[in-house]
């Protein structure tokens, strides 16, 4: 119980932080309030549904709404309910997808590949934005006049937001093994 | 530690850990793999690695080599080259 109460505390405060940033950073790339075409926590989102799953569902669904509410002023509703439950299941639909359809990727993440982990960003981005446009298009919140673009952007957001963040990783963990000297 | 959290790691230290070869290093690399492949001890003969690039003179493969030694993956004492355990665990094998 406190070990789940630890995740989700860790996972609610990291995605609000890195929402956070993302609204300061790439603030130059949002296209309007939802959509942006860099979004960082799509990442964070991958990351604790793939190593912690449904354990971090309530850190990443409180993360969500309340950075709905309090980042980006929406008030609280039905609405943006529904998008944080979109955002939060859309990473958790991805991994069963990708669990379901490739043979070579298992639940316990034994012998993960970069390839994998590209699948599943993907699918998670094509997901998040289906879910998201189609609430959009029940209450009456999406834009005609650039219904495509949007949709793009936000698939995009997600992408290159998930790419991102494993590129952080990455560099991080060069860092840490370059400060390492090979032994002889 | 958690053991998905673990295998997802994997993935990106061994991102982390690709080095940048030149084409020619991964040339010789290549080769030394497949010298040491049938060797007990991972210990090589100058002589025969230059015989066996038998595409590059001597002084480019000295190049290469003095470049894998500013990388501290070998070292040459007495013409015996000597390699890193990082070299033949992690460079090698990726």
């Amino acid at each position: 119980m406190i070990n789940w109460v630890w995740i989700n505390v860790i996972t609610l405060v990291s995605f609000f932080v890195f929402f956070l940033i993302n609204q300061s950073v790439f603030e130059i790339f949002s296209v309007r309030e939802n959509i942006n075409w860099i979004f960082l926590p799509a990442g964070l989102r991958l990351f604790f549904i793939l190593i912690y799953r449904h354990m971090a569902l309530v850190g990443l669904f409180v993360g969500s709404l309340l950075a709905s509410v309090y980042l980006n002023h929406e008030p609280l509703s039905p609405f943006t309910l529904l998008l944080a439950l979109a955002s939060t299941l859309n990473p958790l639909i991805a991994l069963y997808a990708v669990e379901k359809w490739s043979s070579q990727f298992s639940l316990s993440l034994e012998n993960l590949c970069l390839e994998a982990i590209i699948s599943l960003a993907i699918l998670q981005a094509f997901f998040c934005t289906t879910l998201h446009h189609l609430i959009f298009l029940a209450f009456g919140k999406t834009l005609q006049e650039n219904f495509l673009g949007d949709i793009l952007a936000m698939f995009f957001g997600d992408l290159f937001g998930i790419l991102f963040m494993m590129g952080l990783l990455t560099l991080g963990l060069k860092l840490i093994l370059k400060s390492f000297k090979p032994t002889r | 530690m958690n053991t998905r959290l673990k295998h997802f790691l994997q993935v990106f230290y061994r991102l982390a850990q690709m080095e940048m070869l030149s084409e020619r290093q991964i040339y010789v690399a290549i080769r030394i793999k497949s010298l040491l492949a049938d060797k007990a001890t991972p210990i090589l003969d100058l002589k025969t690695l230059k015989e066996s690039l038998i595409d590059l003179s001597d002084d480019q493969v000295m190049t290469v080599l003095n470049e894998l030694i500013q990388k501290k993956y070998l070292s040459i004492r007495q013409g015996q080259i000597t390699f890193s355990q990082y070299f033949l665990n992690q460079v090698l094998h990726d």
